[in-house]
């Protein structure tokens, strides 16, 4: 059954929460460069470390997904346009 | 027009609930007295109708892919 | 990417991994954004607070739209080619929980003090 592959609209749902969780880490770990109070600071922290936890957790899972396809190291492809910065 | 795997099944969830809305309305309309609710309520089946044909339309598109 | 923050080659794909996050995360609040239009549309009665979210969700849905087409025609979003869809959703959580783990604030960033505060909260030291 741990092996088994996930149906489309759940493989769907992981997609949307798996991005959910992402931009939660992300912006958690930004916002404490920012906050001024400590203890949100913590509650932040703790937050990151639990995101992080479940995002791997979610990672583990969406490996079952129908359209599961190998993972390159980095983004295939540049796709932001560089052309207007000048290297000196 | 090829559709998103999402699209389809968001689809079919809004096909598979206008189905029991259709149902429903037509069961209601009968308990009904009020003339003008009866009036909406026969609205509400004639558009709900036509919406599924859509949807169903949408679906059998889908399956062909 | 490794977990030192002062690593060069962590800059690698740092504009790429920045800039589809943030499009993201206005996407995800686009689509929230209409949704709560639509919720509260459908609670209220009164006819100018229906057409100003009337309004509103129209512009919210035409936005979504816009975020959605931009994404991608620059390849950050792949609604149609799923397993390309699945490497970006890897790869950003990937690196994003590599960043989590980095120690990017080692001194506390309470700077309350660099702050001008009003002379009548002293006025007791006078």
């Amino acid at each position: 059954m741990d092996n088994q592959k996930l149906a489309a609209h759940e493989s769907l749902d992981l997609h949307e929460v798996i991005n959910f969780k992402t931009l939660c880490v992300g912006k958690s770990k930004l916002m404490q460069g920012l906050v001024f109070d400590d203890d949100l600071r913590n509650l932040m922290k703790k937050d990151v470390e639990q995101s992080i936890q479940a995002l791997g957790q979610l990672q583990e899972v969406y490996k079952r997904a129908p359209f599961e396809a190998p993972v390159p190291e980095n983004r295939p492809t540049p796709t932001v346009n560089l052309k207007g910065v000048h290297m000196h | 027009m090829n559709y998103a795997l999402h699209e389809v099944l968001e689809v079919h969830e809004m096909a598979v609930f206008k189905t029991t809305c259709l149902t429903k309305s037509k069961t209601m309309k009968a308990l009904v007295t009020d003339e003008t609710l009866k009036g909406i309520m026969q609205q509400d089946i004639d558009v709900s109708s036509k919406q599924l044909q859509e949807y169903a339309s949408i679906l059998s598109n889908a399956e062909q892919q | 990417m490794n977990n030192d923050y002062l690593d060069p080659i962590n800059s690698i794909h740092v504009p790429e991994l920045a800039d589809t996050t943030f499009a993201m995360d206005l996407l995800l609040r686009a689509k929230e954004g209409v949704r709560n239009v639509a919720v509260a549309l459908t609670e209220s009665a009164s006819p100018d607070v229906r057409a100003l979210l009337r309004d509103q969700l129209m512009q919210g849905i035409a936005m979504h739209q816009e975020i959605t087409d931009l994404m991608i025609n620059k390849k950050w979003f792949h609604p149609y080619e799923l397993s390309e869809q699945y490497k970006l959703d890897q790869l950003s959580a990937n690196n994003t929980v590599m960043i989590g783990k980095m120690n990017l604030f080692p001194v506390e960033t309470n700077r309350k003090g660099l702050f001008a505060q009003t002379p009548d909260e002293h006025s007791d030291k006078q």
